[in-house]
């Protein structure tokens, strides 16, 4: 028996239970059409939620301001980079990292992996040391992971690429930047920032997330993928920082 | 460091705003009501006192709340004529200008959601903004375990409505 609609929709969102999912990818991986139906879901759905950007007013400042009756806190750094610093076990620490001024981004993407790897110990002390190359940092997680993008850019971009590596990569280029990981996510302090980054995720194990501005615009499970954003021939998913800012 | 409650409302806010006026833009139509909205909900936050166990879905669900009082109020003084910003009035007529291309697409989606029911609205929208199948079920008061048939359902009249919607442009 095929997969009934129930399911299919929960396979899409990781909504089942681990034996459920079990028996559900056993049916996927003998089913070419339920696949198919899986896949088309996913796309229909991209598609919807796409539309749904195209009523998106801006959130200016005014309309998301807090309430008089909710006084600023006192200290100004952004609320989200407290909750990050507060994670107990930070396996890794913040950075701000540079790159040369004028380093372009191009030289840096026709050179994927040319730089050496940022292990989460890239600190201001070691920026000059990684100055003009590829900063970033390296996580493993075994657990469902979020790599949270604070806010919008005026330009920018974020190339996303699946690789076989059980690490998840994330690197900077361009501007300084605060990275901060934790046990489940990496939050990017990107507000006022143009820089562009490269993520490389494994293409198995748990759910990964990219956020931008409080919103989903990167989901993979599995080697399954949900996004709104390009994929180019490379293989490689295109996220623009700007997309809302045109 | 001991954190008062105004920094605790601060942070959700931060968290959680954007998602939370997103959302309400897109439901009403209305990005000055939708902000109207958010900033109610954080106010009777505000006067909560404590935080709730997700202080996001219990900052929609007031919202919600409000913004169905809202349109049956407007529903009881205008009788039954739909609320409609006039900027996105269907049928202007096609312009050369990429902005006019972007505005009628724009009409053409707010009519299709506009044609769903309630309730696949914001199903429909609320998981836009990520929410799970429990987070749905107790916002939305229906049953978890037929979230998925029902989001199927909605996205498929979704299709539907923006078909029609758009043979009628
Ligand atoms: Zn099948």
């Amino acid at each position: 028996m095929h997969l009934d609609t129930e399911t299919l929709e929960r396979l899409l969102h990781d909504e089942l239970d681990p034996r459920r999912q079990t028996e559900s990818r056993r049916h996927l991986d003998a089913c070419p059409d339920c696949r198919e139906r899986l896949a088309d879901a996913g796309r229909r759905e991209a598609r919807i939620f796409g539309l749904f950007e195209e009523l998106d007013h801006e959130p200016t400042a005014a309309r998301l301001a807090l309430p008089d009756s909710c006084p600023e806190p006192a200290r100004k750094e952004p609320a989200w980079y407290r909750i990050a610093a507060s994670i107990a076990l930070v396996i890794a620490a913040a950075g701000l990292l540079y790159a040369l001024p004028g380093s372009p981004l191009r030289e840096w993407i026709s050179r994927p992996g040319a730089d050496g790897r940022g292990t989460g110990d890239v600190g201001a002390g070691r920026s000059e040391e990684v100055a003009g190359a590829l900063s970033g940092l390296t996580v493993r997680s075994d657990g469902p992971y979020e790599i949270v993008f604070l806010a919008r850019q005026s330009s920018g971009r974020i190339r996303v690429e699946l690789t076989p590596s059980r690490d998840i990569q994330v690197r900077v280029a361009g501007e300084p930047v605060g990275l901060e990981s934790g046990p489940d996510r990496l939050v990017v302090s990107n507000a006022g920032s143009r820089a562009s980054y490269e993520i490389r995720l494994p293409a198995d194990g748990p759910p990964i997330e990219i956020l931008l501005n409080g919103r989903m615009v990167f989901r993979k499970q599995g080697d399954r993928v949900e996004t709104a954003s390009d994929l180019d021939p490379s293989g490689v998913y295109l996220i623009d920082l700007s997309s809302e800012l045109r | 460091m001991s954190r008062t409650f105004s920094d605790l409302v601060a942070e959700v806010h931060a968290a959680h705003s954007a998602s939370i006026f997103r959302f309400l833009d897109r439901l009403s139509g209305d990005p000055d009501l939708a902000a109207d909205l958010a900033q109610e909900a954080f106010v009777r936050l505000y006067r909560r006192g404590t935080l709730p166990e997700k202080p996001d879905r219990w900052l929609v669900t007031v919202a919600l709340n409000l913004f169905r009082n809202e349109r049956s109020k407007e529903r009881r003084q205008r009788g039954l004529r739909a609320a409609f910003p006039d900027d996105l009035t269907p049928g202007a007529g096609p312009s050369p200008s990429d902005r006019a291309e972007s505005r009628s697409r724009r009409a053409e989606v707010r009519s299709a959601l506009d044609r769903l029911s309630p309730r696949d609205r914001e199903l429909l929208l609320l998981r836009a903004e990520g929410y799970s199948y429990r987070d749905l079920a107790d916002m939305l008061t229906i049953n978890e375990a037929s979230v998925g048939t029902l989001l199927a359902r909605a996205k498929r009249s979704f299709e539907t409505a923006y078909e029609e919607a758009r043979r009628a442009s």
